[in-house]
Formats: C-alpha cells, sequence, structure tokens
C-alpha cells in the first residue's frame, strides 16, 4: 500500500514536470469521456432508468395490431379485442387502456388547451399510482353518464388552481362541458403523453367504428412475460376480425411499458453512444501514442530502476499510476463537459422528441460510469506504453545513448495512428451519410408551397358543437374574417392539415362494381373551396371546390394525382363517381370534379400517400370537422399576423383556444428536426474525431521528424533539398493516412448499415460520400503532416557534424 | 589556373548578449584542385565549421569564398545546395549511414537528390559496389555491419556522384587502426585518381596522408 502511494506521488510530480503532455493528454480524454458521459446521461435517463412506478418490471403494453399500414407496429388492441381480453386473461392482475385527450380547458382564467389523457377506470390501479388529494376513478366512472370527473396533474392545479384543496368538487369546463375535480395527481406524474388532465374513457364495441388504443396490463406476481406472451397467443385466436382481415398480418406481443416512452428515440441513442464510443477511442489511441512516445524517452529511466532492484510488475504498475491518474483528470474534467454537454445535448433536440426529461440529470450511476470509463481507459491506453518501456534488456538499454532508443516504437505508434484514422473515417462517413440524407430531404418538394403560408388549429368541442351544421357555421364565420384581414391572400381550411401528424385513412366504393386493389386506402380531408389556393397546391384537373358545392348540392369529391393515376388510368376520371358508403344509396355518390397535385400529408420523407379531398360543407360527421387548422396565405411575412388571427377566431367564439399556431415552413422544419438533430450531433462527434485524428497524426510526424532530425541534416549534407524533406514526411503522412482510409472503409462498409433506417433516398455504401470523406481525411492529414513536414525542412545541416 | 577554393577573411561568431563569439577568424585560404589538406588543431578551434562552410552547409559567415570561379558569398541557398550537389561528397565521424535502409539504399540516396534516372543509378551503384568490393553486404542493413564496412560504405556513399572534392570529418575516428589505415588508403586512391580531399583529424598517422596540412587555433589559422 505503501508503495502505491509512492506511485501515486511520483506519477503526480512527473506529470506536473510534463504540463504539455499532462495538458494534451487531459483535454483530448476530457473530451472523450465527456462526450460519453453526456450521451451516458440521456441514455441513463431515457432508456436504462426505471419507471417511476412500484415494480415497474411487471407492466407491459398489450398489442395486437396490424404489422402494415400507417399505424404499424404501434402497440395497441382494438376496443373490442381489449373488453375480450380483459375478461379472459389470466396473466394480468390489471389491464388498462388509454388514449391522449388534449382537452380545451375553460373557466379557470383565459381559454387553454391542456394535454391529457382519457383512460379507463383502473387505469391508475394497474400503475399503482394513487392522487395526492382526492381519489382516483370508481370502477363504474368509466361508464358514459358517469364519466364527467376528472383528475388534475399538480403543475395543472398549481398554474391554474392555486394550489387549492378546496379544488376539489369544484366543476370545470372541458371542451364545454361540466366536469368534477376528483383529486390532484402527485407532482411528476404526467403518464401517459405528458398528461395534466385525466378523464375516464369509456370502452364499449362501436358497430360502425373500431378504435385502437394502447393498452397496459400488471402481470400477476406468478405470471411471467412468456406465460403472458403465450396467453395472448392463444387468446387473439378468438378475437374478432373485420372481413377482409388477416390473421396474419396482425401481430401478438407484450411489450415492456417504457416502449411507449422510448421506441422513437432508442436508435437515434444507441447510434450516438457508438459515435461517440469511437470518440473515446481515437482519444485513447491519442493518448496512447503520447505515451508511447514519453516511454521512448524513459527507458534508461526504466533500465536503471531495474537495475536497482524493481521487478517489472512494478514499474508496470508505476507506469499504469500514471496513466490512471491522467485518465481519472481527464474523467473529471469529461464529468465538468458533460455538465454543460447534456443541456446542450438536450437543445439541440427537436421539442418533444427525448421522453423522461425530468429523468435526465447527472446521477451516481452517470458518475460511476465516467469512473469506470475512466479507470477502462487508463488501462486501456496506459497498458501497451508500459509494456513496451519496460520490455527492454537492461544492459542494453544502460549502454546505448538516449538517440538510439528513439524509434524503436515507431510500428506500435504508426498501427495507432493508422487505426486512429480508420475510426474517425467510419464516424465521419456516418455523418456524412446523414448530411446528405438530411440536404435530400430538405430538397423534397412537398407539393405544397410553404412561404408565406400561416396556419392556426382549433378544436371545436363536442359538448358546444352539437351538429354539423353548427361546426361549419363556425368555419365559414372563421374564413370570412381570416380573409378579410390585412395583408391575406386567400384563406382555407383543411381538417388535417399537411406535416400536422394526424390523419383519416380509410376506403370507399368505386362506381360500376368495380373494386379497389387490395389493402387501398387514401388519405380524406375535408377543406374549404379556399384550401388548395391559400397552401398553393397546383389543380391539375378540373376544377376545384366553390360556393356552390354547399349541403344541399350534389355531393362532389376532388382527387389527388396518385388516386387518377392508380384507378383510371390513361382515362379522365372528372366525371366519375365514388363513395363512402359500403352500400350506396343514389343519392351517396360523389362526383370527381377535379385533380389535384400529390402532397406529403404526414411526413417530407415518405412518398405521397393518395388523397381524398371533401368539401367540408358536404361532410355531416361531426368527428371529421371538429378539428380545423387554417391556412392564410399572406403577401408579405405571415409571422405578424398571429395577433390578428387569434383576434379573428375569438370574435367569432371568445371561450375557444387556438390549439397550434405556426407558419408552414416551421412545420417543414419540425417534420425535418430529428434527422437535423441526428445530422447535427453525429457531425459533431465526428469533427471531434477529425480533430483528434488530427492532433495524432501530427503528435506522430511531429515526433518522428525530431526523432530524425539528424536523419535529414544528413540527407541534406547527402544533397536532399527542402522539397525533398517535405516529400519524404508528406509521403509518410499519406501513407499512414491512406492505410487508415483503406481500413476504415471497410469498417465504415460495415458500420454505416446501422444508419439504413434513418437515411432518406441514401445508401448507407453511398460511393460518393465514401469518396468525398476520404478525400476530406487525406487532405486533414496532409494538413496536420505538413507542420512537422515545414519543421523538417528547417532542419540545419550542420547537425550532422554537430552530433560528432 | 584559379585555386578550387578561395576563401578571403572568412569569419564567423554568434551573438552573445552584448558581443560576439567567434569560431572563426579571417580565414584566408586557397586549396588547388587535387590537394589532399587535413585539418588539424585542438576540440574548438572551428575544423567541423569550416568543413560545414566549404561543404555550403553553412550559410551564416561573412568573407569571401570563390568555389571553382563562383563566388559562393554572392549565391543563395538554393545555388548552393547546386554547389554542394554537383560537387561534393561527405564522410562523417559516426558514417552516418541511414539505419532503415540497406546498403544498396544508402549509396542510391545521393544519386536520387541529384535526379539521376533510376535505371542509370542501379548501374551506379552496382559499380561502386563491385569497386568498393561490398556486393555481398548490398542487402544489410548498416546495424548488420562492423564500424569498418559501415565506414567503407560511408566513403562509397561520399564518391557514388563523382565528386571533385570530398570533405571527411574524423573519418577514422570511431574505427580501430586496421580500419583506420584502410580506409586513409582509400582516401589516398581516390586523391591518385584526382579527387580533391580535405579531410579533419587529430591524427599525425592520418595527416600523413595529405600534401598539406592547415592548422586552426581558437577559430585563426595559425603556421
Amino acid at each position: 500500500m505503501h508503495s502505491l502511494i509512492q506511485d501515486i506521488r511520483y506519477a503526480a510530480r512527473t506529470l506536473r514536470r510534463k504540463p504539455g503532455f499532462t495538458a494534451v493528454a487531459v483535454i483530448a480524454l476530457a473530451l472523450g469521456i465527456g462526450a460519453n458521459t453526456a450521451v451516458f446521461t440521456v441514455l441513463n435517463g431515457v432508456l436504462l432508468r426505471p419507471l417511476p412506478f412500484p415494480e415497474p418490471e411487471r407492466l407491459f403494453l398489450v398489442s395486437f395490431a396490424s404489422q402494415h399500414g400507417p399505424f404499424r407496429n404501434e402497440p395497441s388492441l382494438v376496443d373490442g379485442d381489449y373488453l375480450q381480453f380483459r375478461r379472459e386473461n389470466r396473466s394480468f392482475e390489471h389491464v388498462a387502456a388509454f388514449g391522449a385527450n388534449s382537452v380545451s380547458l375553460t373557466g379557470a382564467g383565459d381559454p387553454v388547451r391542456v394535454p391529457g389523457a382519457n383512460v379507463t377506470a383502473d387505469f391508475f390501479a394497474t400503475l399503482r399510482v394513487q392522487p395526492v388529494i382526492g381519489r382516483s376513478f370508481l370502477a363504474d366512472e368509466d361508464q358514459p353518464g358517469r364519466d364527467h370527473v376528472a383528475l388534475l396533474g399538480d403543475k395543472l392545479w398549481r398554474n391554474r388552481f392555486g394550489g387549492d384543496p378546496r379544488t376539489l368538487g369544484r366543476t370545470i369546463k372541458l371542451d364545454g362541458e361540466n366536469f368534477t375535480v376528483i383529486g390532484v395527481m402527485p407532482s411528476g406524474f404526467k403518464f401517459p403523453y405528458e398528461a395534466e388532465i385525466w378523464t375516464p374513457l369509456s370502452v364499449h364495441i362501436d358497430s360502425h367504428n373500431a378504435f385502437m388504443r394502447p393498452v397496459v396490463g400488471r402481470l400477476k406476481p406468478t405470471a411471467s412475460p412468456q406465460q403472458a406472451q403465450a396467453e395472448l397467443e392463444t387468446l387473439v385466436r378468438r378475437f374478432f376480425l373485420a372481413p377482409g382481415e388477416d390473421r396474419g398480418d396482425r401481430l401478438a406481443q407484450i411489450v415492456p411499458l417504457k416502449e411507449l416512452l422510448v421506441r422513437d428515440i432508442r436508435g437515434s441513442l444507441w447510434i450516438f453512444a457508438g459515435a461517440v464510443g469511437f470518440v473515446l477511442l481515437i482519444a485513447c489511441v491519442n493518448v496512447a501514442n503520447l505515451l508511447l512516445a514519453r516511454a521512448a524517452g524513459r527507458v534508461q529511466e526504466m533500465a536503471l530502476r531495474t537495475a536497482l532492484g524493481a521487478g517489472r510488475w512494478r514499474l508496470v504498475r508505476q507506469l499504469l499510476v500514471e496513466s490512471m491518474l491522467v485518465s481519472m483528470a481527464g474523467g473529471a474534467a469529461g464529468i465538468l463537459l458533460a455538465l454543460w454537454g447534456v443541456p446542450a445535448l438536450l437543445a439541440l433536440a427537436p421539442e418533444g422528441k427525448i421522453p423522461r426529461l425530468d429523468q435526465i440529470h447527472i446521477d451516481g450511476w452517470v458518475l460511476a460510469f465516467a469512473l469506470l470509463v475512466s479507470v477502462a481507459t487508463g488501462i486501456a491506453f496506459g497498458l501497451a506504453p508500459a509494456l513496451q518501456a519496460t520490455r527492454r534488456e537492461l544492459r542494453e538499454s544502460l549502454s546505448q545513448s538516449a538517440r538510439t532508443f528513439t524509434g524503436r516504437h515507431e510500428g506500435l505508434r504508426s498501427i495507432l495512428v493508422v487505426a486512429e484514422v480508420a475510426l474517425a473515417l467510419v464516424l465521419l462517413t456516418g455523418a456524412g451519410l446523414m448530411l446528405k440524407s438530411f440536404l435530400r430531404l430538405r430538397a423534397v418538394n412537398p407539393g405544397f408551397r410553404a412561404e408565406n403560408v400561416f396556419t392556426m388549429t382549433v378544436e371545436l368541442p363536442d359538448g358546444v358543437y352539437h351538429t354539423a351544421s353548427q361546426i361549419q357555421d363556425f368555419h365559414t364565420r372563421t374564413l370570412a374574417r381570416l380573409s378579410g384581414l390585412p395583408g391575406v391572400v386567400s384563406a382555407g381550411a383543411v381538417n388535417w392539415s399537411p406535416l400536422g401528424g394526424l390523419l383519416t385513412k380509410g376506403d370507399f366504393q368505386l362506381e360500376g362494381g368495380r373494386t379497389l386493389p387490395k389493402n387501398y386506402m387514401t388519405d380524406k380531408l375535408c377543406v374549404s373551396p379556399a384550401y388548395f389556393r391559400a397552401m398553393g397546391i397546383r389543380l391539375l384537373r378540373g376544377r376545384v371546390f366553390n360556393e356552390r358545392d354547399s349541403a344541399s348540392a350534389l355531393g362532389v369529391v376532388l382527387v389527388s394525382q396518385s388516386v387518377a393515376r392508380s384507378l383510371w388510368p390513361g382515362e379522365d376520371p372528372i366525371g366519375k363517381r365514388i363513395s363512402e358508403e359500403d352500400h350506396p344509396k343514389p343519392g351517396d355518390w360523389l362526383t370527381i370534379v377535379g385533380v389535384v397535385d400529390d402532397i406529403r400529408q404526414m411526413n417530407l420523407a415518405d412518398h405521397p400517400d393518395p388523397a381524398l379531398y371533401f368539401p367540408y360543407a358536404q361532410v355531416k360527421q361531426t368527428g371529421w370537422l371538429g378539428s380545423m387548422t387554417f391556412a392564410v396565405r399572406t403577401a408579405s411575412n405571415p409571422q405578424q399576423l398571429a395577433g390578428a388571427m387569434r383576434a379573428a377566431l375569438h370574435a367569432v367564439d371568445p371561450d375557444q383556444p387556438v390549439v397550434a399556431m405556426s407558419t408552414m415552413q416551421e412545420r417543414i422544419d419540425v417534420s425535418t428536426a430529428e434527422p437535423r438533430f441526428q445530422t447535427r450531433l453525429l457531425g459533431t462527434f465526428s469533427l471531434l474525431a477529425l480533430v483528434l485524428s488530427a492532433v495524432g497524426i501530427y503528435g506522430v510526424l511531429a515526433y518522428q521528424v525530431t526523432e530524425r532530425t539528424q536523419e535529414i541534416g544528413i540527407r541534406m549534407a547527402l544533397g536532399a533539398e527542402r522539397r525533398d524533406v517535405l516529400g519524404m514526411v508528406l509521403r509518410r503522412t499519406l501513407v499512414l493516412a491512406g492505410a487508415g482510409v483503406v481500413l476504415g472503409t471497410g469498417g465504415a462498409l460495415a458500420v454505416t448499415r446501422v444508419l439504413t433506417n434513418v437515411l432518406f433516398e441514401v445508401k448507407p455504401t453511398d460511393p460518393v460520400t465514401f469518396a468525398a470523406v476520404a478525400a476530406l481525411l487525406g487532405c486533414v492529414a496532409l494538413l496536420a503532416g505538413l507542420i512537422p513536414a515545414r519543421r523538417a525542412t528547417q532542419v540545419d545541416p550542420m547537425v550532422s557534424l554537430r552530433y560528432e | 589556373m584559379e585555386p578550387m577554393i578561395r576563401l578571403q577573411n572568412i569569419e564567423k561568431y554568434y551573438e552573445a548578449g552584448y558581443g560576439k563569439t567567434f569560431v572563426l577568424r579571417r580565414i584566408t585560404l586557397d586549396i588547388k584542385e587535387g590537394e589532399f589538406v587535413t585539418i588539424m588543431g585542438p576540440s574548438g578551434a572551428g575544423k567541423s565549421t569550416l568543413l560545414a562552410i566549404l561543404g555550403m552547409l553553412d550559410g551564416a559567415w561573412t568573407g569571401e569564398f570563390h568555389f571553382a570561379e563562383q563566388p559562393v558569398h554572392k549565391l543563395n541557398t538554393k545555388q548552393r545546395v547546386e554547389i554542394n550537389k554537383k560537387y561534393i561528397g561527405f564522410v562523417f565521424q559516426s558514417y552516418h549511414l541511414i539505419d532503415n535502409l540497406t546498403v544498396y539504399e544508402n549509396l542510391d540516396i545521393p544519386l536520387s537528390y541529384r535526379n539521376v534516372k533510376s535505371s542509370e543509378r542501379a548501374g551506379m551503384v552496382c559499380d561502386v559496389l563491385d569497386r568498393f568490393h561490398i556486393v555481398g553486404k548490398k542487402d544489410l542493413f548498416p546495424n548488420q555491419l562492423s564500424g569498418g564496412q559501415q565506414q567503407l560504405v560511408a566513403v562509397a556513399r561520399a564518391v557514388i556522384a563523382n565528386p571533385k572534392l570530398i570533405l571527411a570529418d574524423e573519418p577514422t575516428g570511431n574505427l580501430h587502426s586496421a580500419q583506420g589505415k584502410e580506409i586513409m588508403e582509400l582516401f589516398k586512391k581516390l586523391n591518385d585518381e584526382g579527387t580533391t580531399i580535405i579531410q579533419v583529424t587529430h591524427s599525425e598517422t592520418n595527416a600523413q596522408y595529405g600534401n598539406r596540412i592547415i592548422n586552426l587555433a581558437d577559430g585563426w589559422l595559425v603556421n
């Protein structure tokens, strides 16, 4: 123990005496460990930390969802299946369905849209979370007629009700209907969907609609997940299937509840973890190279210590203690970097992309991780140099001049630089592919003209707006006011706006007994006549809707270009008829009056869906009309209209809050936010890797130049010119970089496959990106080599004589 | 006929605080083509510095220096390097062969710096290997040779580009007497064949191989 303390003291003194070496090594490691700690902090908070419920490992989502279509792989059960499963299963002690249900809260300050959830009565029993004040839902409170009760979130209770316990029993208005507050949930509880208010969910079998919702169950202590899975697979055989449905298209599975929160971010986080792992490896290689250089100069010291009685293990230990001290200092600096890096990383992330933000902070686990990484890196980069430095024969070491020892580790050091370049190339290639993919995504034509379009979304509550005509009247009056605003070129409305994240899809009937292709579905959108003009969607044939397409007029519909091409190839679709009804009566047919351009409705990365457009004045289902996005095209900066649009809405109905306001360009930015985030982060890590590699190449070449000063002097005495010397060093650079590029290209071909799912119209083996990255790395390597090369040309040939 | 080398008032000094430390003082000297000159003197007398100036390795001096009728003192660095490449070969005390190159490659280096075509270079290297009887060593690395053999290769390297002048700094300093004698005989032979040789040595015996001795003391030329 005493000798170990002595080693530590000696190591600290040695490092203090070499401040340049120590600073470079600590900075390199701090960057590597800091980046890893920052990413691990997020990874730990999002993926590893258990959900904040008792025994969270027993909570599972129960799913029998389709593997195809727009909702593929969303863990969910159809309502009928849920009721049957809840009745028949034996593995779960509680099963509860839930869904997102944002509501307009009025009567408690200004009208406000509150994120909420509706949940079946046993939802809180399933999670084992209870209100801190009041009670949760009673068993029969999820039945129609008794379901006008609500639980408040702690934040909402404090912000809107002043944290007053007398709020219990108070009646509040949600979407225009009265609800009684029965409890307040614990602080920080926001499950699911960041909810701040919970209302009961009444699940019943609807003969016209099949709702799919996530279902959570708590496993009995006696049941294993495998048993529950097996039971589900048995039960689903008895589940009802709609006509034309294939049981094989759906997958029965139980999924850990955490998946609901983390599945969208999991892939990205692991990619980032891999990237920062590469950065750390490069940092380790750099420090190992520095240590090898130092070891070369310390062989005589090691030999002398051996002569004085030190065993090899003792010497190795002493050198390892030095590397450990460096790595610990790097680790400590890395944690400081992570303290700054975590908020920076979260700030880069698109809003709402990273779940469980409240769980993301540096805690004991993160510190343990940083310590573990520091120890591991200390050993990883310290062991080889320590073994090298203590390997030589005693007599040889003591008898030779220091000059003779240099160059002994050149091979190993060169290998390390090659590895470093290869690692950087893999990372840079990944970033290059992401960048190219992102640029392609940005260049996609969405089918509409986003510039100068401002949108405002309003969701009308069923409790106030009972009928379609009431809703249509609201829309008509609002559109009239919006159209009259100064600077507005045109104002339109659509129920599901492009890139808004919501959609109705479905099939329909063709006139003449023709059937649709198997699984053929289109987007179904209700629009106002001026919607296409406001949004800049091109009319390709026929006409758009007009004021004459009223509720009493002949039913009309517009189709998108891809519908026309798929269903009436080579024909004019104008005048053809379709119906929304399964068994249409004569008055149920809708005549196609126009063809409009395809647009990217859900996502810029997806192919445009085929779409049908209905005039909102002719739509009878209130469910299709309640949510409406008003889009206005302006002559100048649309942002200036926000206040006027809000005022126009409140002039029509002062109790309706605005759910969302944004320009269409902002919606495009949001839809590309995730790839932008991934590209930026991978780009940052790659840049770090590039800089570290450049430092590594510079370090090795600078050392080699110093080492070869005499040789260069001799060469110059023998007639070498500066350009010969410059060429000699740069050739060496190119050999090292070239070997790294070849090795790294092989590695990148193997590794970039993990990016397949996040790349848009770019193959993970894209040759242009590979070539560009190799060229970039080659140039950076040459630049890094240029400084020592130029220094080599400054060598005075007199040195060859002075060595005499 | 003009001498091959003409030095007039050559001085070399280093700035030392407010004064100057002189290494060479007012060296005036002629060396004719075909001479075998020995520079002698105690350590620190300026022998190696003078050799470096003669070999165009040191450009920081004052005075006038003519080499083969060219005014070196008026030439820039590049032009001086050209003179070095065209006329001069070096032999060092510590041989200074390049460790990671074979004997063959070491001999090839001066030719490659003189832009000699590779086909011609191969012939020239083989000639020299043959002439110095080291054909059998051509694939060996310097550390596989004895000191004498290494210096033999170093001399071979110095003459391979057919220099008119060989500058040798203590060429036998690291060799035992038999090896030293062999090298000096070789210099004598090269001199007899017309090559001008200037050697720096502490050895009286080696000095006898030359036809003129120049003594230096504290940077001054002394009789």
